[in-house]
């Protein structure tokens, strides 16, 4: 299936069915969470919040600090950001759970299940088109499609796009 | 929504050589994944092996076969992304601690989650090309 181009009529699509950013991080990584909400304000279509998803203790042999701060200033700013913490590191999977207080806090729930979630990881610069382009694919599309840019695949699709492509990517660096 | 093994994962584009094919599709989380909230309400009671917890593609992937008739699409963006190089090759970097292992984590978990599945195929997986 060819690669699916994001272009719609968002404010349609949408409706009211909101949109949000989840990501996880880490303690040695805090200092680059300014950076995360940055990207997210320069978005042409804002989430409406941000769930940043973390752990209430990690461990010490991989990393410095045993928990992640957050200056205080970084919860008042827009899009909003919500921390959710989990009692135990899950490692980099941890970022879905965001979907978890998203469930447990959106009423109706009917809303909640149809809320559009956008996944990323907290060292990435995204464009200004990264939330419309996958909330835009996810509003016209069923309801149970998933949307990802990466794959094996996502060589080819370059290459079809007329795009540079990347490192050839072999089974190794599918996984990152 | 149920976990079962009876996956059906319709129109896979990504990855169909993923996990030896026993998937027929995988996502890749870096530049992003997209998709309604509810399609992860079960995700909590998943099962992921411990050689997977930095294995997170591979782990989301093996949650998305499960679910029934999930149906992962590519999609192009129409802007580009950046690494931010002050972390996205630093020792804190998920990418560089599978690098500096030679991607032995994934091999690892991508062993693990084949015996998994394995275990509980049933007589016939259905692909793709059964939709």
């Amino acid at each position: 299936m060819a690669p699916q181009h994001a272009s719609c009529d968002i404010a349609q699509q949408l409706g009211s069915t909101p949109v949000y950013f989840l990501l996880s991080s880490t303690p040695d990584r805090a200092a680059r969470l300014p950076r995360v909400l940055a990207t997210m304000r320069r978005q042409s279509l804002q989430p409406a919040a941000i769930v940043l998803s973390i752990a209430s203790t990690y461990n010490t042999t991989r990393f410095v600090n045993s928990s992640y701060t957050i200056a205080p200033e970084l919860l008042n700013q827009r899009p909003r950001l919500l921390v959710h913490t989990v009692p135990r590191d899950l490692g980099p999977i941890t970022k879905y759970a965001g979907v978890n207080y998203l469930l447990a806090h959106l009423q109706p729930a009917s809303l909640a299940r149809r809320a559009i979630v956008v996944v990323g990881d907290d060292d990435m610069f995204y464009g200004s088109s990264f939330i419309e382009d996958y909330a835009c694919a996810v509003a016209s599309g069923p309801e149970n499609a998933v949307y990802s840019v990466n794959g094996r695949a996502a060589s080819k699709m370059q290459r079809t796009d007329g795009h540079s492509p990347r490192s050839k990517l072999g089974a190794q660096t599918l996984l990152r | 929504m149920s976990l079962s093994t009876r996956a059906r994962v319709l129109q896979s584009g990504i990855d169909r050589d993923c996990l030896g094919r026993l998937l027929s599709s995988c996502v890749m989380g870096f530049r992003g994944i997209g998709l309604r909230a509810g399609m992860l309400e079960a995700l909590g009671d998943l099962h992921v092996p411990s050689e997977c917890f930095l294995a997170d593609d591979l782990a989301i992937s093996y949650y998305l076969a499960l679910v029934q008739r999930s149906t992962v699409r590519r999609l192009r963006l129409r802007t580009k992304y950046k690494f931010d190089n002050e972390f996205a090759w630093s020792n804190s970097s998920i990418n560089t601690f599978h690098r500096q292992r030679k991607f032995g984590v994934n091999r690892a978990c991508a062993a693990s989650l084949r015996s998994l599945m394995r275990a509980s195929k049933p007589d016939k997986q259905p692909t793709s090309r059964d939709a």
